[in-house]
């Protein structure tokens, strides 16, 4: 009996704290991002947003280049920065090398609005370039010729198999050398 | 894209799917009270940010604190509620006019400092702001000058003093304040005008970066006058502005913001606006008074068209008139933070200090 009456209760609980979960959400939709304050209380993101992709899709790829620069200040031709990893179906269960075109991407997101700015300047002191910098560095120091001290790379935008639209240089850096 | 993520979501989401099918639809055992308690709670919610919305919009309208309504109603039928805040009768006093979407909490940080300063000021909310009406059932489209009959009222009404009068607008209330000053109606106290990081007529026309923005800011508007329009206003999270206020105007500055009017009556002036500066030509008439225009340092270093506008103004007017730019500020902190703001009370200061001496 009295298991019954717990089973009961703990039903009712269960039927409330689903029910309730289903009123956030449905409250929580509502598309201008700053009608956002249940999720400043929400830290594991646990209400969620009925946009399929993301909030605001993506609609370009990011790419790196860089070049490297002898200490007579000559340059050699712009490379391609290789992040994105060839897919393959296992990546469906395992994939950590995702985690590097997700992070050059949002680092990219994050270093756009500070470079189409009222203040660009700003933009080498921004936490964003400082990690995009100190990772080209650790990738490129390992294999490069000593007579190269250092290194600037670019930031490029462009949309993917939409042929419509040009790539844009978004942002050269300036020099940096390895040794920093 | 990595949409390998989809494959487990989809998996996910099969026994949600299999426990609503035909096959699972009349078994005994089936229990739907969640999805009625959901629906329930869901319709409480409404209820609670509607009740919500409707306790805001009463102390918004009614709620006045130190302010009045104005004994008469203006030319245009509106009711108007506004602040005196006296210092010395003989002395100037600087009546402010807001911009935009603009609470009279953003103007506390200047404000407060030219009274301390001594100077009387006067703040008041333009119709359909606050607890300020516009005419019942006007259904008219806006006009500038229709804002601009209101601030005559106003001034002839609400500013008894005898001393020099200064007018203080910001972005679009510069507007305002510069039609004001037309030499066939200006108050005859008037002595000076000080725009802060000012709308000028020919911006959607000439600024690439105004032009472009035309259409976010109006889909922007549009976005919150529907959500707050919906009762959604208490979900709104409290943004960096309201936090850099004096923390006593925070809760009104908030509530303002929340509420629908404010983003109804903006609509609906953004609407008049637009298509009166989209149809100006030529150039700004003369203005017989000297002015102060200070800069937002971030509008005109990403807007050198935007520069030459607010020169543009400044050459309208007499000397000795000028323009200053308030260091790293912005179009909004040049009134909301505490140290642009006092920066700016300061340039007023020393304007207004030149015209009197």
């Amino acid at each position: 009996m009295n298991r019954g009456i717990a089973g009961k209760v703990l039903d009712f609980v269960a039927c409330g704290v689903v029910a309730s979960y289903v009123a956030v959400t449905f409250w929580n939709q509502y598309p201008h991002h700053s009608f956002n304050r249940m999720r400043g209380a929400d830290p594991f993101s646990l209400i969620p947003n009925w946009r399929f992709f993301a909030p605001d899709p993506a609609g370009h790829d990011y790419h790196l280049f860089y070049r490297l620069v002898d200490q007579e200040g000559t340059a050699t031709s712009w490379h391609l920065l290789e992040i994105v990893a060839a897919r393959n179906p296992f990546q469906t269960l395992w994939f950590p090398g995702r985690r590097d075109e997700k992070a050059a991407f949002d680092l990219a997101s994050d270093l756009l609005p500070i470079i189409t700015g009222p203040m660009p300047d700003v933009a080498t002191t921004a936490p964003a370039f400082r990690l995009m910098a100190a990772s080209m560095r650790s990738r490129l120091s390992a294999d490069h010729p000593p007579r190269y001290p250092g290194f600037q790379f670019s930031l490029v935008r462009d949309s993917g198999f939409d042929q419509e639209s040009e790539p844009e240089v978004l942002f050269a850096s300036p020099f940096i050398t390895f040794g920093q | 894209m990595g949409l390998g993520r989809f494959v487990t979501s989809f998996v996910s989401m099969h026994p949600a799917v299999a426990y609503t099918s035909r096959a699972n639809a009349f078994r005994t055992d089936r229990d739907d009270r969640a999805l009625h308690l959901a629906a329930f709670a869901t319709v409480i919610g409404g209820a609670i940010l509607a009740a919500l919305a409707m306790a805001r919009r009463k102390r918004v309208r009614g709620d006045l604190g130190e302010f009045i309504l104005l004994e008469t109603p203006t030319r245009n039928g509106s009711i108007l509620a506004f602040r005196r805040r006296s210092a010395s009768p003989t002395g100037p006093t600087v009546v402010i006019e807001t911009g935009l979407l603009s609470t009279q909490a953003h103007f506390e940080w200047i404000a407060s400092r030219l009274h301390n300063a001594g100077v009387s000021v006067v703040q008041y909310y333009r119709a359909g702001y606050g607890p300020s009406r516009k005419q019942q059932n006007d259904a008219s489209e806006y006009s500038i000058d229709s804002s601009v009959r209101d601030l005559e009222d106003l001034v002839a009404s609400g500013c008894p003093d005898p001393g020099k009068l200064f007018l203080v607008g910001h972005s679009f209330g510069s507007e305002i304040i510069r039609r004001y000053a037309a030499p066939d109606r200006a108050d005859p106290r008037l002595a000076g005008l000080i725009y802060i990081d000012p709308s000028h007529p020919a911006e959607l026309n000439h600024s690439d970066t105004q032009r472009s923005g035309i259409s976010k800011l109006t889909s922007g508007i549009q976005s919150f006058k529907v959500g707050t329009s919906f009762g959604l206003g208490s979900l709104l999270s409290r943004p960096a502005w309201i936090l850099a206020l004096p923390e006593p105007v925070q809760a009104r500055a908030y509530d303002e913001y929340a509420d629908a009017r404010l983003w109804q009556t903006g609509f609906r002036e953004w609407s008049g606006i637009r298509q009166e500066f989209q149809a100006f030509e030529g150039a700004v008439s003369s203005v017989p008074f000297p002015c102060l225009l200070a800069s937002a340092e971030q509008t005109v270093a990403a807007d050198q068209v935007q520069r030459d506008l607010h020169q543009d103004l400044v050459d309208a007017h007499q000397y000795p008139s000028r323009l200053t730019t308030i260091p790293k500020s912005n179009h909004d902190s040049i009134l909301t933070s505490r140290s642009h703001a006092h920066a700016v009370a300061e340039e007023i200061l020393r304007f207004m200090s030149e015209i009197t001496r």
